[in-house]
């Protein structure tokens, strides 16, 4: 009996490891991403504030876990900020600062392995965030931001397991009063809703 | 008792003749299985998907506008060397005003964002494969675009419109057999879009895993 229940778990052992070398188990296919990671990232956006065109550079810091094809980030950092005011003369504009903070999901939609060493991967991102703008007239704006979007990463698999990261996303975040703006001036418009994207390039370890 | 030695000792007769048969296969007949031929994929097919970011201008209610988008986009070989493609990209756009360059009281600026669905068929014009890795291609493309266009002065329109282009890229295929995309695509696109209004242009860059 005791044989008997032996050989029976070992079929059953050998069946469910065969279950999981299946090569329709397409994760498994997959070189699952780090663990942990930390990004050092240089990117601009462009936004809308109250209908005016706003737009900056700035660097971003992001911590990353990771798990299969899934990678759980939270990112904050700054950025410059400069708001045209005027479209007859284009270099008239608001500067300041903005600082944004969030968390999102990727996850890792495609990966091509030309051999073992690495391979060039495509992402699906979304992000939800705060943003808070300074601007120096006196503009002080802070508003939730969603966003979406995709990138290329080209990966090492062995040490120093460095990645390489470019990142586009487009943003979502809800309309302005037009009160709250000093930038404004009587001039902004009210539109349906704000919309704007990010994009950046990343080193990752 | 008696059964259990008998099991015994014939599960250590078959323990036993195994090695034997191993030892010793059997005799060759006269039919020699010959290698099967390697297979040479020499124009493989594959779904793709991938991205894309592009620049240009289009002629939206008659106006110089600027368009920047990014989108995501699928293809599905139908033939040979024809592939059907969808494509959704999301539009940035900023009018371009001229009267306020002349303007000395500001004019607001008109802006506005777009969801753009695109259909079609793209086949290879021309193709060559460099080495066993590498096949560089120059495809042509046509096919329907349909965008929803927001923006801050006339609200919401809907935009249909026709498309026709060419792709110039290259295709690099794993050695790798494990790789869960065989292939990966790079190309650099030139697409004239012809809406009510006119016709504009958009250059972009793309990049498609194919499996």
């Amino acid at each position: 009996m005791r044989v008997l229940a032996c050989v029976l778990t070992i079929v059953a052992l050998a069946g469910v490891a065969r279950a999981d070398d299946d090569d329709t188990d397409e994760d498994g296919a997959f070189m699952p991403v780090s663990k942990r990671s930390i990004a050092l990232a240089f990117g601009g956006h462009g936004t809308r504030i109250g209908g005016l065109s706003e737009g900056g550079v700035g660097p971003t810091l992001e911590l990353a876990l990771g798990s299969g094809r899934w990678q759980y980030f939270t990112e904050g950092g700054f950025a410059t900020s400069n708001v045209s005011t005027s479209t007859a003369n284009p270099g008239t504009s608001v500067s300041g600062r903005m600082l944004h903070a969030g968390g999102g999901l990727r996850w890792l939609a495609r990966q091509f392995r030309p051999d073992t060493s690495g391979g060039v991967e495509l992402f699906l991102v979304s992000r939800l965030g705060y943003e808070r703008f300074y601007l120096d007239d006196g503009t002080r704006l802070g508003r939730p931001e969603l966003g979406f979007g995709f990138g290329l990463q080209g990966r090492l698999y062995k040490k120093p397991r460095l990645a390489f990261r470019l990142d586009f996303r487009a943003l979502f975040t809800p309309t302005d009063t037009d009160s709250t703006l000093a930038v404004c001036r009587g001039r902004c418009m009210t539109e349906s809703a704000n919309t704007g994207f990010s994009t950046g390039i990343a080193i990752v370890w | 008792m008696v059964k259990l030695a008998a099991r015994t000792l014939v599960a250590l007769g078959l323990v036993a003749l195994t090695p034997v048969a191993a030892a010793h296969p059997p005799p060759p007949d006269d039919y020699v299985e010959s290698e099967p031929a390697p297979v040479v994929d020499t124009d493989p097919a594959f779904n793709m998907f991938g991205f894309r970011m592009s620049a240009g201008a289009l002629p939206l209610d008659g106006g110089r506008t600027t368009a920047l988008s990014i989108g995501l986009g699928v293809e599905h070989p139908v033939f040979k060397k024809t592939r059907v493609f969808g494509e959704y990209e999301w539009l940035w756009l900023t009018w371009m005003d001229d009267r306020a360059l002349t303007s000395m009281a500001p004019r607001p600026e008109r802006h506005g964002t777009g969801h753009r669905a695109s259909l079609g068929l793209r086949r290879e014009l021309l193709g060559k494969n460099l080495g066993r890795s590498v096949r560089v291609f120059i495809d042509g493309e046509l096919g329907a675009t349909f965008a929803l266009v927001d923006d801050n002065m006339r609200g919401v329109s809907f935009v249909p419109g026709g498309l026709g282009g060419l792709r110039f890229g290259y295709d690099i295929y794993s050695r790798s057999d494990d790789s869960p995309s065989r292939t990966f695509e790079i190309e650099l696109l030139a697409r004239a879009v012809a809406i009510e209004g006119g016709v504009g242009g958009m250059m972009g860059l793309g990049m498609a895993w194919g499996n």
